[in-house]
């Protein structure tokens, strides 16, 4: 009885912390009003330190990162296929399992890694000291000037990122395949750009957005839920890392369930 | 109560302040704060005295009684109206301190760059004559990390003002500052009272302030509030409570 019961208190306790997420970001969202000056130059310029944290400082580990695991897949794809049915169709898993599921997950991961926890850490610290508390005495919305510039970052890097990720980890895993295989690199090339479709293309920026709104969205979440305990950011962190890689993964199973 | 609504005075009647951390009790407060005057707010319990403060500074709103900024009612404003209110009225704060993922510069900077139109470069050059005025002699892109605790609240100083507020709100300005350091910014608080209404705490910290620019003292603690005129009425008062306080410090 007692296992049902904790069971049940889990699930309630899951579903409030959905709705108090999405509270959160409805709650952020809503600071863009008519009379609300898009091009807040406060803003603005906080927008562009992350997107130099989040994006741009992870291009060089998300690249890296994606040439090993394009030479990865693609060896392990090559054994797998030639065993099976030859390389007929090699370069079509290929671009499937990378487009699809590797390049926004593993970038996602990263990410997570990267900076979810740099977000729960830098916004836990500043509410900590109280640094919060002073600028909203100055009249500084708190979503507007820390939340929404690292929530839209982080949706525009992890599209940029899997982006780069996916293309790099396709071009050395078809590289790396018509070495070992003695494929037509060329052949390779035109034959996956067949395979692009705008419906593809779309998934993939949908899921990615996604993605970058889930992580965000959490890490913000989480960074300001820190109250006065620096024993509480690490709390925090660990908790925004844990739900940012669950909701991840539910929302990949969605795409694989509707898009198969 | 005859509640007078000039635009740069505060007006409380009966107000008490909204607090749900703090376990004492909170007498109505029925006050008038005019310009160019400077209040001090003293009594035994700070976290007491700071509810008060920040409820006269329109940060929180009053659970019971009406406050009046400025000729606004602070519980009726709504959000952009609170923005644009907030414009008016400073608050530095000795213990909340500045942001210390941007510079001194850029801390200054951040009221105008949220608040107006104005373009990067004219709100650095206007923040660059603030901290001028402020005797800032450090240089302005230095991280607040990096700073003294005198040039930090030198710096907080400059922020509260960079938007030119007709009320400016003090929350322990001479806190953790040596004896010169809380001379010299008793110097430039001085200064910065002219033609504002200013309204503080943590004023026995460094009683010298208040016998030079105090007006009005107002006595909180748990039981009663009163009002002194000048700070040769507080020194000379026969309540027990203040001369207990008095006798401590």
């Amino acid at each position: 009885m007692n296992f049902f019961g904790n069971i049940g208190r889990q699930c309630i306790k899951l579903f409030l912390y959905v709705i108090d997420l999405t509270y959160f970001l409805l709650n952020a969202i809503s600071v863009w009003k008519p009379h609300r000056n898009l091009y807040n130059r406060a803003v603005y310029s906080v927008f562009l330190d992350q997107l130099i944290l989040t994006g741009i400082n992870a291009t060089a580990i998300v690249s890296f990162l994606a040439v090993f695991v394009g030479m990865v897949i693609a060896s392990q794809l090559v054994f797998i296929m030639a065993s099976i049915t030859g390389a007929n169709d090699l370069i079509k898993m290929l671009a499937r399992l990378i487009l699809s599921e590797m390049g926004p997950l593993i970038t996602g991961f990263v990410m997570i890694g990267r900076s979810c926890s740099a977000i729960v850490v830098d916004l836990g610290n500043t509410k900590i000291r109280g640094e919060i508390a002073s600028l909203e005495y100055l009249g500084i919305d708190i979503d507007d000037y820390f939340v929404l510039p690292r929530i839209v970052s982080m949706i525009i890097s992890q599209v940029i990122l899997a982006l780069i990720f996916s293309a790099v980890m396709l071009f050395f895993g078809m590289l790396f395949s018509a070495l070992i295989y003695d494929l037509s690199a060329q052949k390779s090339i035109t034959e996956l750009l067949s395979l692009v479709s705008v419906k593809s293309l779309f998934i993939f920026m949908l899921k990615n957005c996604l993605f970058g709104l889930i992580v965000g969205t959490v890490a913000c979440f989480h960074g300001l839920s820190v109250e006065n305990s620096p024993t509480q950011v690490s709390e925090q962190m660990q908790k925004a890392i844990v739900r940012s890689i669950v909701f991840l993964l539910l929302v990949d199973g969605y795409f694989i369930i509707f898009t198969l | 109560m005859n509640i007078k609504t000039d635009q740069a005075t505060i007006n409380t009647n009966d107000a008490i302040p909204y607090t749900k951390e703090i376990d004492l009790t909170f007498p109505p407060l029925s006050c008038q704060l005019d310009s160019s005057n400077l209040t001090c707010l003293v009594g035994p319990h700070r976290s007491q005295l700071r509810a008060y403060l920040q409820m006269l500074a329109g940060i929180s709103i009053p659970e019971q009684g009406m406050v009046n900024i400025l000729g606004q009612q602070v519980s009726e404003l709504d959000q952009l109206g609170w923005k644009k209110f907030r414009c008016k009225v400073g608050y530095l704060s000795g213990t909340a301190p500045l942001l210390s993922v941007q510079h001194g510069l850029m801390n200054v900077m951040l009221p105008v760059l949220y608040h107006t139109d104005l373009s990067f470069r004219e709100t650095a050059a206007k923040a660059r004559a603030i901290m001028a005025e402020i005797n800032c002699d450090f240089e302005p892109t230095t991280y607040p990390a990096l700073l003294t605790g005198f040039q930090r609240l030198q710096l907080a100083l400059a922020r509260a003002l960079i938007l030119e507020p007709e009320v400016l709100f003090l929350d322990v300005p001479f806190n953790d500052l040596g004896a010169k350091e809380r001379e010299k910014m008793a110097k430039l608080l001085g200064r910065y009272k002219l033609n504002r209404t200013v309204c503080m705490i943590g004023g026995l910290q460094y009683p010298r302030f208040l016998e030079q620019h105090v007006k009005q003292i107002i006595y909180i603690s748990e039981h009663k509030i009163i009002s002194f005129n000048s700070w040769e009425l507080f020194m000379q008062t026969a309540d027990p409570e203040i001369r207990n306080l008095l006798s401590i410090l």
